[in-house]
């Protein structure tokens, strides 16, 4: 049984994990409650030694009403990556903040406030990072509608017209190589 | 009581490595407190591929970083590879990393050029930017583009090497490794240099790991770390070549670690030339124009020349990707961990800092 294997086997008696599962051979991903997140991270860094905090990143799952917040951590010894989970609520999109465990959490959470409007409580710096005066929706969020945007903002350069939708113009091509 | 006074250092500055900008407060020549600033070159790259196909999505991601593209292409690729189980033929990996270590040494070339600089010898430039131009050439017969090659696609490479090609890559080879020990003359063992660069910036090895500093600056702190040999992807298992660490974690030690790192780089390339096997570089995509991706998640990781280059993608079942985040070194490097390691620096050891780290905004951007 691997290392991997093992912490599957403690993460599922400490946690209840709704989804344990291998995406590739070195990567265990899973997905706790808003609640366990903390405390997994936690147990994760100074317990089992990952030590190294690669990444946060935010899923937009639109249909189900939902944020999923992804935090991806390191073993620097044993070479293997873990994935922690959880989703929160789209329309009160907020979770606590996580900086005192990580300092570069700050700017992850600093982005995914700006690009998806998720209140980090307790950060100590939510402040625009990227975008300057933005007084629009989220950008990142997948109801943007970045045509009606563009529409608003901008003029479409003359000349352009035809090849405007990418969708159309690919759809012929494809039935004309379908055809061959 | 001393006056403190504000200054910005870019975004448009000659020292620092693209569009960004850091607001300083001074005491005299001391920073006291700064503020990275980005935005000025926001190109939303993870919001175009959201609507775009894999086929489509896969001519964005080069140009995420400008000075080495091949390993966002690689990740790419490999993502898309993972998730829907498509195989890749045993050339096309051996091609991949020969590209890869190519564009590691073009990198390489134009951070000495930033790095020296930075530092006020402005013969190195001229030189390290003038041999790169040598591996843009090859870049350019191979893919057609010298910059970004969209070249790695998934299922393996765009089209096969030329005829000749890996005698011209060895000549290369040749020229780059003859040439090395001048810079070490011109720059390396430079006393203007060293006496700027040791003991700036030090990072110790327990905060580097905490703050997540990856690449050339966590190997400056002794720690031999590198996504090439702790998870190896493609065939770097079966290639030799030693993982390069100094003490001191400064500006120096970053700097000696690269300049090891060019030498492995070329022992890399060399062996590649000698054991490439023959066969498919490429697997056919069942359907490019509208390829339906399989439900699921991955985390796929290169090295690249400034250090761990990941990407976190999620596929829904559609032919849309759901989500592709990345997750540049610079985005650890060039914002929280460069804030807290500028105060207390000096004002003309700004650029030279963002140089060592590996500052690259459009990884911040992406």
């Amino acid at each position: 049984m691997s290392y991997l294997e093992e912490l599957k086997v403690k993460i599922e008696n400490m946690f209840s994990p709704e989804k344990c599962y291998f995406p590739k051979e070195n990567l265990l991903s899973f997905l706790v409650s808003n609640s366990e997140v903390r405390g997994a991270l936690s147990y994760l860094k100074d317990v089992e030694g990952f030590k190294h905090f690669v990444m946060l990143s935010c899923v937009d799952w639109l249909e189900e009403g939902k944020f999923e917040l992804v935090y991806i951590v390191w073993h620097p010894e044993k070479k293997v990556n873990a994935m922690v989970k959880t989703k929160i609520d789209r329309e009160k999109a907020e979770f606590q903040s996580l900086h005192d465990m990580w300092r570069q959490i700050c700017t992850y959470e600093r982005e995914i406030w700006e690009m998806f409007g998720v209140n980090f409580i307790g950060h100590p710096r939510l402040e625009p990072f990227i975008l300057e005066d933005w007084k629009d929706m989220p950008p990142m969020r997948r109801d943007f509608d970045t045509l009606h945007y563009v529409n608003e903002h901008y003029e479409w350069r003359e000349g352009r017209e035809e090849s405007y939708k990418p969708r159309d113009y690919i759809g012929e091509a494809f039935d004309e190589w379908r055809k061959k | 009581m001393s006056k403190v006074v504000k200054i910005f250092h870019g975004p448009q500055h000659p020292g620092i490595t693209g569009n960004m900008s850091v607001e300083l407060d001074l005491i005299g020549e001391t920073i006291v407190k700064a503020r990275t600033h980005v935005g000025y070159l926001h190109r939303a790259f993870e919001k175009l591929v959201e609507r775009r196909t894999a086929m489509q999505a896969f001519t964005i991601v080069c140009r995420i970083c400008v000075p080495e593209p091949d390993p966002n292409e690689e990740n790419f690729a490999r993502a898309i590879e993972e998730i829907t189980g498509l195989e890749v033929p045993e050339r096309a990996k051996w091609i991949r990393v020969l590209v890869l270590e190519l564009s590691r040494l073009a990198a390489y070339h134009l951070w000495m050029g930033g790095q020296a600089g930075s530092t006020g010898l402005y013969t190195v430039p001229q030189w390290s930017v003038g041999y790169r131009d040598y591996i843009l050439d090859l870049f350019e017969e191979l893919t057609g583009g010298r910059v970004y090659h969209m070249y790695i696609i998934p299922g393996g490479v765009r089209r096969d090497l030329p005829d000749g090609f890996l005698d011209r890559v060895s000549d290369v080879m040749d020229l780059i490794e003859s040439k090395l020990p001048e810079f070490d003359r011109l720059f390396f063992d430079n006393a203007v240099f060293k006496k700027r660069a040791i003991g700036t910036a030090v990072i110790d090895p327990e905060t580097a790991i905490e703050r997540g500093v990856v690449g050339p600056p966590l190997r400056a702190c002794g720690i031999a770390s590198d996504v090439r040999r702790d998870d190896p992807y493609e065939i770097y298992d079966k290639l030799d070549f030693d993982v390069i660490t100094e003490k001191g974690g400064d500006v120096y030690a970053r700097a000696l670690v690269r300049r090891r790192e060019m030498e492995q780089s070329i022992k890399i390339i060399r062996q590649i030339i000698k054991y490439i096997p023959d066969g498919p570089y490429r697997t056919k995509i069942p359907y490019p124009m509208n390829w339906k991706l399989k439900a699921g998640e991955t985390y796929v990781k290169t090295e690249s020349a400034r250090g761990e280059f990941g990407y976190y993608m999620v596929t829904d079942g559609s032919e849309y990707i759901r989500r592709m985040n990345v997750r540049g070194p610079a985005y650890v490097h060039g914002v929280s961990l460069l804030e807290d390691m500028l105060e207390g620096a000096q004002l003309a050891d700004v650029a030279m800092i963002m140089n060592s780290l590996g500052t690259c905004p459009p990884e911040i951007e992406r």
